[in-house]
C-alpha cells in the first residue's frame, strides 16, 4: 500500500516537472490547442450553418459545438504524448536523470497521462465555457461534464500518443500517425457529421475509442441521455483507456530500460 | 550466500551477463564495493562500464547472474535502491529552459528531500553556483552544468555516489575542484564508484579499480598493487627514430613498447634508465615511474595495437 501512494506521489512530482517546463511558454503551449476549436466553429459552424437545416432538431453550431472539446482533448493528449514525450525521451534525455532519482517507468507513465488528462479536462472545461457564452450548449450543466469526460477520453489519445513514441524511428513518422490514425479519428468519429444513418461506417466508428468520447459529449451537451448508451460508450472508452495504457506502459517501458 | 540489506558491502555482483542481442557487454562480471570505499571503473569504449552502472539502479536489466546493491536486487527492488544512491550520469540531462534554482526543485522533490531549500542553497555553495541560482541552465557553461549535475547527485545526501565520466571534457579548474569534492565526500564514510578514461584520476580518488575489457575483468587492486604487479620500474620516453639506436643498448628483461610516435623502455630502476641515455647518447624526452596508465595500456590497449 506505501508503495502504491509513494508511485502516485512520484507519479504526480512528474505532473509537477511537466507543469514547471510548460507554464515557461505558456501562451506557445497553449494557443493552438484553443485556437484550433476556435477557426473550427468559426469557419463551419458560422459558414456552413446557414446551409444546412437542422440535424436532428440542431442548428449545425450546436451539432459541431461538443465535437470541439472533443477535438481539444484528442489534439492535448495526442500531441503532448507523441512529440512532447518523444522530445523529452529522446533530444533532452530527461528520463535518463529522472530515473536515476527514485521514480521509475511507471511512474513516468502514470504521470504522463495524469498530465494529460488534468489539461485535456481543463481544456474542455474551457472550450465549454466558450460554448456556453455562445448559447452552443441545449444543456447548460454540460460545461461541467466536459471536464470529466475530457479527463477520461484523454487516456486512450495519450497511450496512442506514446505508442507512436516508442514505435517511431524518427521524430518525422509521426506526421504519418497523424495522417493515418489521428486525422481519420478526428474527421469521421461524428463529430462534423451524424453516422446513424451511414451502417458501414456507423458500424466501423466503434473501434475508434475517439468516437465513444464524442458520443458522451454529445449526450452530455444536447440532454440526450439513456443510460443503457452511457454505459455502451463508457464502458467501452474506459477499456480503450484500459487496454491502451497497459499497452503503451510495457512499449515505453521497454524504450527507457535496455 | 547473498548479503543482506544494509549490509557493509554497497555493491555485490556476481556472474552479471548481459546481452544485446548477439553482443555480450557484460560476460559473468562478478565484483564487490565495499561501503565506504572508493572504487574505479576503467576500461575502454563499450568495455561494458555503463551497462554495468545501469545494472545498478534498474535502467539497464541484466540477462543472468546475481546483484545486489545495499542487498536490494535492481530488477525488483530498484526504488529501494534509487533512494539511496546519486547518480552523475555520462549525458547532465538538465532542463534547459529552467532555472537552476527551478531544476534543483524538481529533483529534490523526486528523491524526496526534506527542507529542499536549505538542502539546495547549500549544495550550491559547496560548488560555488550560488550566484547562478536564477541563471537559465541554457546560459551555464560546460563546466557550471557539470557542477549543478554534482549538485543534484547529492540532494538526498546518497550513501552511494555513483559517477560515470564525471570530468570528460573539463578544464583542469573545474577538474580539481570536482575531485576535491569527491575526497571530501569520501572522508564522511560515503561510498563512491566512479568511471573514468583518465588514469590520473582513477589514481588520485580510487582506493580500488578494476579494469573490464569486453565485459569481462581483466584486473583489480588498488593502483599502487597493480602498478607494482603489472608494470612496476620507471618509463623512459624517446623519440621514436632513435629506436635503432637505443636497442642495441637495451636488457632482455625490460619492456619496450611504441605508444604513437614515441618509443617507451621501461626498466626497473631509474638507473638503468640513465645509464642508458648515457650509453646511448641519446637523451629522453622524459622519465617517469610508471603508472596506472601504463597498467591499462598493457592489460587493454596492446591489444587495439595488434588489431590495427
Amino acid at each position: 500500500m506505501s508503495d502504491l501512494l509513494g508511485s502516485v506521489r512520484l507519479a504526480w512530482s512528474v505532473v509537477v516537472r511537466n507543469w514547471v517546463v510548460y507554464r515557461k511558454d505558456f501562451i506557445a503551449n497553449i494557443s493552438p490547442t484553443l485556437a484550433d476549436p476556435a477557426l473550427m466553429l468559426t469557419a463551419l459552424g458560422m459558414g456552413l450553418s446557414p446551409f444546412i437545416s437542422s440535424i436532428h432538431g440542431l442548428s449545425y453550431s450546436q451539432y459541431l459545438a461538443p465535437g470541439m472539446a472533443a477535438t481539444t482533448v484528442l489534439f492535448t493528449a495526442f500531441f503532448e504524448c507523441s512529440y512532447g514525450f518523444y522530445v523529452r525521451m529522446t533530444f533532452e534525455s530527461v528520463f535518463k536523470a529522472m530515473l536515476t532519482t527514485p521514480i521509475g517507468t511507471g511512474e513516468v507513465v502514470l504521470g504522463e497521462f495524469i498530465w494529460v488528462s488534468i489539461r485535456a479536462a481543463l481544456m474542455a472545461g474551457g472550450v465549454g465555457i466558450v460554448l456556453e457564452l455562445l448559447s452552443l450548449l441545449p444543456n447548460p450543466w454540460a460545461v461541467f461534464l466536459f471536464p470529466l469526460i475530457g479527463a477520461m477520453l484523454a487516456i486512450p489519445c495519450g497511450a496512442i500518443g506514446l505508442l507512436a513514441s516508442s514505435y517511431v524511428r524518427n521524430i518525422n513518422q509521426f506526421q504519418t500517425v497523424y495522417s493515418f490514425i489521428i486525422a481519420p479519428l478526428y474527421f469521421i468519429s461524428g463529430t462534423f457529421f451524424p453516422l446513424n444513418d451511414r451502417p458501414v461506417l456507423g458500424a466501423l466508428v466503434q473501434v475508434s475509442p475517439f468516437f465513444h468520447g464524442v458520443s458522451l459529449l454529445q449526450m452530455a451537451a444536447w440532454n440526450q441521455f439513456s443510460p443503457e448508451r452511457i454505459a455502451y460508450h463508457l464502458s467501452v472508452m474506459l477499456s480503450y483507456a484500459l487496454i491502451l495504457g497497459l499497452w503503451s506502459l510495457a512499449r515505453i517501458r521497454k524504450k527507457l530500460i535496455n | 550466500m547473498i548479503s543482506k540489506p544494509n549490509s557493509t558491502v554497497a555493491v555485490d555482483a556476481r556472474k552479471v551477463t548481459k546481452r544485446f542481442g548477439e553482443l555480450v557487454a557484460l560476460n559473468e562480471l562478478s565484483l564487490a564495493v565495499d561501503s565506504g570505499q572508493c572504487v574505479g571503473l576503467l576500461g575502454p569504449n563499450g568495455a561494458g562500464k555503463s551497462t554495468f552502472i545501469g545494472c545498478l539502479y534498474g535502467s539497464v536489466e541484466r540477462s543472468e547472474g546475481d546483484l545486489r546493491v545495499f542487498g536490494f536486487d535492481p530488477a525488483r527492488e530498484a526504488r529501494r535502491i534509487k533512494e539511496r544512491i546519486g547518480v552523475v550520469p555520462q549525458e547532465n540531462a538538465l532542463d534547459e529552459e529552467l532555472t537552476v534554482r527551478e531544476n534543483m526543485r524538481l529533483y529534490a522533490r523526486f528523491q524526496g528531500v526534506k527542507d529542499p531549500f536549505r538542502r539546495i542553497e547549500e549544495l550550491l555553495e559547496h560548488m560555488s553556483l550560488s550566484h547562478k541560482r536564477h541563471a537559465q541552465i541554457r546560459s551555464l557553461s560546460g563546466g557550471m552544468k557539470r557542477r549543478l549535475t554534482f549538485v543534484r547527485a547529492l540532494l538526498s545526501d546518497p550513501e552511494l555516489l555513483i559517477l560515470d565520466e564525471p570530468t570528460t571534457g573539463l578544464d583542469p579548474t573545474v577538474r580539481h575542484l570536482l575531485w576535491d569534492k569527491v575526497l571530501s565526500y569520501r572522508q564522511v564514510g560515503k561510498t563512491v564508484l566512479v568511471t573514468t578514461h583518465y588514469m590520473h584520476e582513477a589514481e588520485l580518488l580510487c582506493d580500488r579499480v578494476i579494469i573490464l575489457n569486453h565485459g569481462v575483468q581483466v584486473a583489480v587492486g588498488s593502483p599502487k598493487e597493480l602498478i607494482e604487479k603489472e608494470t612496476p620500474g620507471f618509463v623512459g620516453i624517446f623519440e621514436a627514430d632513435q629506436k635503432s639506436t637505443l636497442k642495441i643498448h637495451l636488457d632482455s628483461n625490460w619492456h619496450c613498447f611504441m605508444q604513437g610516435r614515441q618509443y617507451c623502455v621501461r626498466a626497473p630502476q631509474i638507473e638503468h634508465l640513465i645509464a642508458l641515455q648515457a650509453a646511448s647518447g641519446v637523451m629522453a624526452i622524459q622519465m617517469r615511474p610508471a603508472n596506472l596508465e601504463d597498467v591499462y595500456l598493457k592489460l587493454t590497449g596492446e591489444e587495439l595495437g595488434e588489431n590495427e
